[in-house]
């Protein structure tokens, strides 16, 4: 029905007639456009806020506010089309953009009955088509953030829209998809996300580590450490296995501390660094299964004093810990060394070496610039030896 | 026939029925004066060697004599029966009496229990298997005494015996008969199970003549009482490295000093014989007070750590048989709404099962010894590890079955109750371990019966190279195996035997097809190896079973014509479960649970709990 319409307003705009008026014709691209292109419409200009939205407090309850005073001022509904898209833009600013009552007030706005088609053709020339395109503009931001609908939202749209609708559908299509999606991140990190850059951390540790049952996430204060510059956290993660590993490695190798690499945890962007020694050399054996003369009986018969392969020896080297500190500083990475001492005393003969792509001394933030970090460290240089 | 092949040895005098009628009537008895020490008759010469009874029933080389079930001979059987009897009396006396642990150490004492296991050059008993299995069986009736004697006495001094020195035998045996000494093991690390690698107690060469001991060893049994430890410990060269397979056991006497004993762990039951740590701080030992060579006794460790060396048969049996006869009587006595509780069939059933189940736990246990007594060298391993699970899981399942019998009753602060499920769990827990035993068991078969047909699994797995072989072979099983036993037992028992055949027939089927499709990675795949030692127990148990019956049914024992009937029948439901076993295994882990098992398991290892939503979840 949409392409019907498009290929109808097309048609229209080439019209002579139209053509010789310009402003309508720009009118006519730019609501056709769904104001996508000529001006984003995600990004709320900052200077001009609208009078509605220009309050102190921008918390859900005020916002709701400015809903319910909206709908008893203006009970004919004139310019709730406006309103409801203005009120998206400011949802983020209002916090409110996780929030399903928040979509379900701006759903409220729409008079109940007046917009249900009543007869086959109504429905085929998609009735009140500004009307749904909003309404279906509410979901598709549910949808960015998210907000699975319940049924009120359901029951709601039947009442203004009626059931034949593109609203319904689309409404429909996220009650079959959001709820799959949502239990299908392994590493389920709690909403609303947290903004303590440790609980992130342990979050992203324990993400990355999970690939090891036996993994151990500890964390660290660098106050403990004798010498220590910073006064921050370290989040370590070593597993039994690794510590089997690290415990025979020999002493006349260094050992080497790289990073920071990069984890994503929800919204956030986080640096970790790794513990790194050379690939053992281990020697192949491939089995003759075809022979079942002179098996040996396991444990008894068949020994095995060797460190078992593990999932941390990769190609490039052997993996034996990770750490994500709340500095990400060079000093805070030598005061994890300093604590993973006290547990691996091996580490005080092995010569360490710290190979970083940069060093980052601010604190690790986590306001919208965060992702402008994967910009400034993909340039970086390897430093520091 | 058959009785007069039993009556021309008839040296049996019902020594089962006997012992019983002595402890229901609970004759008063005064100890004799020991003015001597006893001796017994000098063991019967043993046959020479030969193979096993179930390893020659799964190779199908049966001949007579692995049909006859042992006995003891005289008049080394009438000696020992002297000697055992008043132990028994005693035994019975003390059940369900307060009596102190020291008195009744004492008394067992007097009555020479301390003097078994010791060789007749160092002035003792030296009882053969089958004896000391009754011997332990009867010591039971108090469960701790039968823990206290295997783990302070019988265990240590079978390894002092086997490994020790003539001046090490000299110098400890008679003080352990006199209770100067009571020994103990100290082998387990870190955690309770058979990790060699964990084993960090060090010894090192303090002078020519002796050696420096530092660890700590922890599930030490009766570690506050005992005062001579048998410590494996890992050896230090003189260069400082650490070799990982150099362990020496070294006998360390209390007195040597610097040794404490830190911890005293809380368990549910087992309270007489409370496990601790043992900690060594620079402890010297002299180096005559070393096992073996310093360094070589790795192979004495995997001996001892070898599944079905615990001699924990006959705790098993008394545990349960005491059991039985604690609740019968309350059983006929409960009543059910309107009815009597024993009157039910399912309550007749489950204590049939009960009941079945001891018959099959002593027939194999007296079987396994009998034929390690009878034969030299008799390498019978198999055998024990099968009893001892078979014993010890039946065992706790068999009290769990019956205290829900019993029902509230049972959860009530009545001691008995409880303390035998408890030490029916310690057996399973503390003294054995099922994977290992499994383990053990399934993968010596499957070395046993690889090295027969090595040339076949070969030609099977290339099937492409040997086609005309493999066609042949689908048409002819010539590893069927027969047996031919029919002269051997009495004839009532052929249907049984026929289903014995089948049973090892498709036991045999299962193996071969597992070596096809697996090869020699069979080894790896612990769950099948499940399903064969399954199988086997109850082909063995089957067998230990015919044959017993056999024997009573030959010699007119009492109750042996129902003895037959039961057996037969029984035969008939294990050829049922070692067919659907057989099933499982063809049926390969993608259709038998086993990949869905494995996979569940490493989801929830990832989440590190029970990862599945609650049916009450609600995702919008």
């Amino acid at each position: 029905m949409n392409t019907l319409m498009r290929k109808i307003v097309i048609s229209l705009n080439k019209l002579p007639i139209i053509k010789k008026h310009a402003s309508i014709q720009l009118t006519i691209v730019s609501n056709f456009h769904n104001d996508d292109i000529l001006h984003a419409k995600n990004e709320p200009n900052v200077d001009v806020t609208p009078h509605h939205f220009n309050v102190q407090v921008k918390i859900k309850e005020t916002f709701l506010e400015i809903v319910r005073i909206y709908k008893r001022n203006d009970s004919n509904r004139k310019a709730q089309l406006e309103f409801i898209q203005t009120a998206l833009k400011y949802m983020d600013e209002f916090g409110v953009h996780q929030d399903i009552e928040a979509y379900k007030a701006l759903l409220d706005i729409f008079p109940r009955g007046r917009y249900v088609p009543e007869n086959r053709f109504q429905i085929m020339f998609y009735h009140y088509p500004k009307h749904q395109d909003t309404a279906l503009r509410i979901l598709n931001k549910m949808e960015e953030n998210f907000v699975i609908p319940d049924y009120d939202v359901q029951k709601m749209i039947l009442e203004i829209f009626g059931k034949n609708t593109l609203v319904l559908k689309k409404c429909f299509s996220m009650f079959y998809w959001l709820p799959k999606f949502s239990q299908l991140n392994p590493w389920p990190v709690p909403r609303p996300t947290p903004t303590d850059a440790k609980v992130l951390a342990e979050y992203a540790l324990k993400k990355i580590s999970s690939i090891d049952v036996q993994a151990n996430v500890t964390l660290y204060r660098t106050k403990d450490v004798p010498d220590a510059i910073d006064d921050t956290w370290i989040l370590s993660s070593m597993s039994k296995s690794q510590q089997e590993l690290l415990a025979v490695q020999p002493t006349d190798k260094s050992l080497m501390v790289e990073g920071p690499f990069s984890v994503w945890v929800a919204d956030y962007y986080l640096n970790y660094f790794v513990l790194k020694g050379d690939p053992i050399k281990r020697e192949v054996i491939y089995g003759e299964y075809d022979d079942v003369s002179n098996m040996k009986i396991p444990f008894w018969e068949r020994h095995n004093f060797k460190i078992p392969v593990t999932i941390h020896e990769q190609d490039d080297g052997v993996y034996y810990a990770m750490c994500a500190s709340g500095t990400s500083s060079k000093d805070s990475l030598l005061s994890w060394i300093r604590c993973l001492q006290k547990t691996n005393p091996i580490l005080e003969k092995i010569p360490i070496v710290f190979k970083l792509r940069s060093l980052t001394n601010k604190q690790l933030s986590i306001e919208n610039d965060t992702k402008k970090q994967i910009s400034q460290n993909a340039g970086a240089d390897t430093t520091g030896k | 026939m058959f009785s007069q092949k039993f009556l021309q040895n008839n040296k049996i005098s019902s020594l089962k029925c006997s012992n019983i009628i002595k402890r229901y009537l609970k004759e008063a008895i005064t100890l004799p004066p020991l003015s001597q020490e006893t001796k017994l008759t000098i063991l019967r010469k043993q046959k020479p060697e030969r193979k096993s009874f179930l390893r020659a029933l799964i190779l199908g080389e049966v001949d007579s004599e692995t049909f006859i079930y042992p006995e003891l001979a005289s008049p080394r059987y009438e000696d020992y029966c002297k000697w055992i009897n008043p132990i028994e009396n005693y035994m019975s006396n003390c059940v369900n009496k307060n009596i102190d642990k020291r008195e009744i150490l004492d008394n067992i004492r007097e009555l020479e229990v301390f003097r078994t296991h010791i060789d007749d050059k160092y002035f003792g008993l030296t009882l053969s298997n089958t004896e000391t299995l009754q011997l332990v069986e009867i010591l039971s009736n108090l469960p701790w005494l039968g823990t206290y004697v295997l783990k302070n006495h019988i265990i240590p001094v079978e390894v002092i015996n086997k490994y020790g020195s003539e001046s090490q035998k000299l110098e400890y045996l008679p003080r352990i008969m006199s209770g100067d000494i009571i020994p103990t093991m100290c082998i387990y690390e870190g955690s309770y199970g058979t990790n060699v690698n964990s084993i960090k107690t060090l010894m090192m060469r303090q002078k020519t003549d002796s050696w420096v001991l530092n660890g700590e060893k922890e599930f030490v049994v009766n570690g506050i009482n005992s005062n001579l430890f048998l410590v494996f410990a890992k050896c230090i060269a003189p260069t400082g490295k650490i070799k990982p397979d150099s362990f020496s056991l070294l006998l360390v006497e209390r007195d040597f000093g610097n040794i404490s004993c830190t911890n005293v762990c809380d368990t549910i039951g087992r309270h007489e014989t409370p496990t601790c740590t043992i900690k060594f701080e620079d402890t010297v030992v002299p180096h005559k007070n070393i096992i073996g060579q310093p360094g070589g006794a790795l192979d004495i460790l995997m001996e001892y750590l070898k599944p079905g060396r615990q001699h924990i048969t006959g705790q098993a049996i008394s545990i349960l048989r005491n059991f039985l006869n604690l609740i019968i009587p309350e059983i006929i006595q409960m009543k059910h709404f309107d009815r009597d509780l024993y009157a039910f069939d399912i309550v007749k059933k489950i204590l049939g099962e009960i009941t079945f189940s001891l018959y099959t736990m002593e027939s194999m246990a007296y079987l396994t010894t009998g034929m390690i007594d009878q034969y030299e060298n008799m390498n019978a391993d198999l055998e024990q590890i099968i009893t001892e699970t078979y014993c010890a899981n039946k065992c706790l399942q068999c009290v769990q079955a019956g205290l829900q019998l019993l029902g509230a009753k049972s959860y009530m602060n009545n001691k008995s109750y409880i303390d035998a499920l408890h030490d029916a769990m310690a057996l399973t827990t503390m003294d054995m371990n099922n994977l290992d035993s499994i383990t053990y068991v399934a993968s010596s078969v499957l070395q046993l019966l690889g090295n027969k047909v090595t040339d076949h699994v070969h030609k099977k797995r290339n099937i492409f190279q040997y086609p005309i072989y493999n066609m042949i072979d689908k048409m002819i099983d010539k590893y069927a195996i027969k047996l031919n036993a029919n002269e051997y037992v009495h004839p009532s028992f052929a249907l049984t035997l026929n289903y014995l055949e089948s049973n090892i027939n498709r036991f045999k089927d299962s193996i071969l097809l597992l070596f096809e499709t697996r090869g020699s990675a069979i080894m790896e795949q612990y769950s099948d190896m499940l399903r064969i030692t399954f199988m086997l127990t109850e082909i063995y148990a089957t067998f230990a079973n015919i044959i017993r019956a056999s024997r009573s049914y030959s010699i007119g024992a009492r109750n042996s014509d129902f003895e037959k009937d039961l057996v037969t029948q029984m035969t008939y439901v294990s050829h049922t479960k070692v067919w659907l076993l057989k099933q499982e295994i063809d049926s390969t882990k993608a259709f038998n649970g086993d990949n869905c098992y494995i996979s569940a398991m490493d989801l929830t290892y990832g989440h590190h709990k029970y990862p599945l939503a609650h049916p009450l979840t609600k995702t919008f």
